[in-house]
Parts: C-alpha cells; structure tokens; sequence
C-alpha cells in the first residue's frame, strides 16, 4: 500500500501523522464530507490517534476537501507563553481560545462549526442520530438534554451511529447522512457511557473546558464503514433530562414537530423551500415524541418501546 | 396591526406565487419563500388564503363573503372583525399583499 492510498489512521507511524499535520496534507474523508487538517499541536495527535484511530486518512491531498481546519495559536504571544489553539476553518468563525490542553475540544468545534456554517448540501439540525437496518432515530436536544448519552447508549443496543452532533437530511430522499464523528460526552455522562461500553472506547477526559468534564465515545470500525449508508428516520425524539420532574413520552403532532425542529437547523432558512420540503417530509414518515426522563435507564426503557412500537 | 397604511376598501391579493402550503392534522403548515419563514396557520388564515387564490383581489367585507360560503361559517361564527384581524396578520408577515393601484 503505498502513502497515497487511505488506511486507518491508527496504523500510520507516527512520525507520518505529524509530518502531515505539520503540512496540512493530511486527508480524512468520513460520510459525505472529506477534512484536510493541519496543525503542529502535539495534543491533537494523540487525541486522533486515540479516536480518530479507525477512520481513513491519507497523508497527502488528492482531492479537493470539504472542510480545512487549520488548528493554529490565535496570535504570536500565544504560540510560545500559555499556549492556546483555535480553529481556523478558511473564514472567521466565533471561536474562543482554547489552551493547548484542549486541542481536541477546538478541533471537534471547528468542525462542527464548519458543517453547520457552510453545509448546504443537507439540512443541518442540532441532533443525534442512530439507525438498524430498518430505520433511524433521530434525537433533537438542547444541550444538556441527554442526546449523546442516548446515542452512545443505543449504540450498545445495536444502532449504528449516523452522528452526534448533527443530523444531516437530504434534500432529495428526506433520508439522514452519516458523518460519524466521536460522540462528545459531558460530565456525569462520561462514566455511564464508560461503564456501558468499556473504558477503551473513551478517550481521555479533558478538565475544565467551557463545557465542564468532556470525553469522546470513538466511532466502531463498522459505523465508519458504513458512514456511506443513509437511513429514513422511523421515529423523532425531543428528548428532555428532568430529574426531578415524571417521566413521560407525549406523541407530536406533524405541525409542531416541523416548527420545532427548525429553530435546530442550521442553515434551514438558507436553504429554503427545499429545506422546508425534506423536513416535512421526514417528520411525515416518522412518529414524533417528547419524551422526559429522570435517568439514563429510564430514558432508555422509553425509547426502546417507542423504538418497538415503530417497527425500529 | 398591519404592514402599511390600508382602508376598508383596500383590496388585498394572496401571494401565492412565493408560499407553499401543506395540511397536516387540523392545521396548515407555510413556507414562504421571500421570508424563509414557516408558519402554523388555522382553518381561518388557510380558507382566507384559498378564497383570494382563487377569486383574485377584493376588500374585507367580501373576502368575508367568501370564506363564510368556503366555510360554511355564519357572521355570528365568524365575525367581519375577526376576518379582517386575521387578513391584517397575514399582512405581516407577507402572505397577503395590498394590490397597488
């Protein structure tokens, strides 16, 4: 195999990584979008060779990429006292500062701004997603909802993971993208995903973040593998953490579903009527609900029933 | 609360070249395209948008007219008031226009 070809980055000595970061040549094509990454920031290459180990990439550009993200110091100062890093996408994104330490954060970041700031060919919208072979849920939360405690949980079930962070709908079939990046987990939400899917699958946790405690779940080999195989969405959850309220799922009408969902895309009112179109039609083909639970097992047992119920 | 100056024989056009509307349930959903905006409408604001698209221009009394027959709504159901409130909303947000001239 020779260096133009793709192969997981984790079997790339790691020399090659650096050289090809340090050039900005290193290429990571995952689902519809292809990222050329450059950076000289050590913490970065070990969060991509702990997380990143099973995806594709090639150390030298072939092709013209979706995404550029150049994880660079926000100014001269910063490159040498209290370093910091920021994502640098190509055009001037709101990102903060972020210390060294947190080269993985502000890489995750970037990228999902990049995906939610210039991604017109889905419409974007803040949700997680899984799928089997019949079908996907599709889980739109606000932060702090519990939606990638619920992907990273269903990915134990059997689902396959479509994304994390955004579900991507596409305009033509109204089915969802896979872009299967590592699910960001926070908090409380690190060790039951831990104890769930065995301490190897976690990466490392960074402390202190704007976020508080984060870790990742990485993506398995098979979920990158099928990263090309889009899913209808058979049942669309609002999910909803309420410790110290009921719990209850409440089906949703195909009206108010539509109107909630698009204050969560991204880039709904760019892209317009055909935006407008491929949502209805997804919310059409699905069961809707609000579910509200007050744990992670309780959350779990209404979403296999709503799952059973749909034929998931 | 309307969009610009008007009279009770304003008369007013349904812009149905830029919106695209789908029943669901009880309700209708609207895209319109020069807004990017989506709205809920009820039966109301749908069956005023259906009587203009397709009988063309008229003011508030016979816009009434039309959607108490389209209805099957009285006066005392659906007052003249309320017609011309619901027409005035749909002004704002460009779903019903003034016709110049």
């Amino acid at each position: 195999m020779g260096m133009t070809d793709f192969k997981p980055l984790g079997e790339y000595d790691r020399r090659a990584i650096i050289d090809a970061l340090a050039a900005g040549t290193l290429e990571m094509p995952l689902g519809h979008f292809t990222a050329r990454i450059k950076a000289q920031v050590n913490t970065l290459v070990d969060f991509l060779y702990d997380t990143y180990r099973d995806v594709p990439v090639k150390t030298e550009l072939s092709d013209v990429t979706d995404i550029s993200i150049h994880l660079r110091a926000p100014s001269i100062l910063r490159k040498y006292i209290r370093t910091q890093v920021i994502p640098d996408p190509g055009f001037q994104v709101p990102a903060v500062p972020l210390p060294t330490s947190m080269a993985a954060l502000a890489f995750e970041m970037g990228v999902n701004l990049v995906v939610a700031l210039k991604c017109c060919r889905f419409v974007s919208c803040h949700a997680g997603v899984v799928a089997n072979e019949k079908g996907a849920i599709f889980m739109c939360a606000n932060s702090g909802g519990g939606k990638s405690t619920l992907v990273s949980v269903l990915m134990e079930d059997g689902y396959r993971l479509l994304s994390d962070e955004f579900g991507l709908l596409c305009m033509e079939s109204a089915s969802l993208a896979a872009y299967p990046r590592p699910v960001s987990l926070k908090n409380v939400s690190i060790d039951i995903v831990r104890q769930l899917s065995g301490k190897e699958w976690i990466s490392p946790e960074l402390s202190g973040t704007p976020k508080g405690k984060i870790a990742y779940r990485r993506a398995r080999p098979d979920d990158i593998n099928k990263a090309h195989l889009s899913a209808p969405a058979k049942l669309i959850l609002f999910p909803s953490f309420n410790p110290i309220g009921g719990h209850y799922a409440r089906r949703l009408s195909v009206s108010e579903a539509v109107m909630r969902l698009i204050p969560s895309s991204t880039n709904y009112h760019l892209l317009g009527e055909k935006a407008y179109l491929a949502l209805t039609k997804m919310v059409a083909g699905a069961e809707v609900y609000e579910i509200a639970y007050r744990s992670t097992d309780e959350s779990l047992t209404i979403v296999r029933d709503l799952a059973v119920k749909v034929g998931l | 609360m309307a969009a610009g100056p008007f009279s009770s024989e304003t008369l007013w056009v349904a812009d149905v070249a830029n919106y695209t509307i789908n029943p669901h349930d009880d309700v209708f959903l609207i895209f319109h395209k020069l807004s990017g905006d989506t709205h809920i409408l009820n039966f109301l604001s749908a069956g005023i948008l259906e009587v203009l698209k397709n009988n063309g221009a008229a003011n508030f009394q016979t816009i009434a007219e039309w959607v108490w027959a389209f209805l099957d709504l009285t006066v005392e159901e659906c007052p003249l008031d309320l017609v011309e409130k619901t027409i005035l909303q749909l002004d704002d947000v460009a779903l019903v226009l003034p016709q110049n001239g």
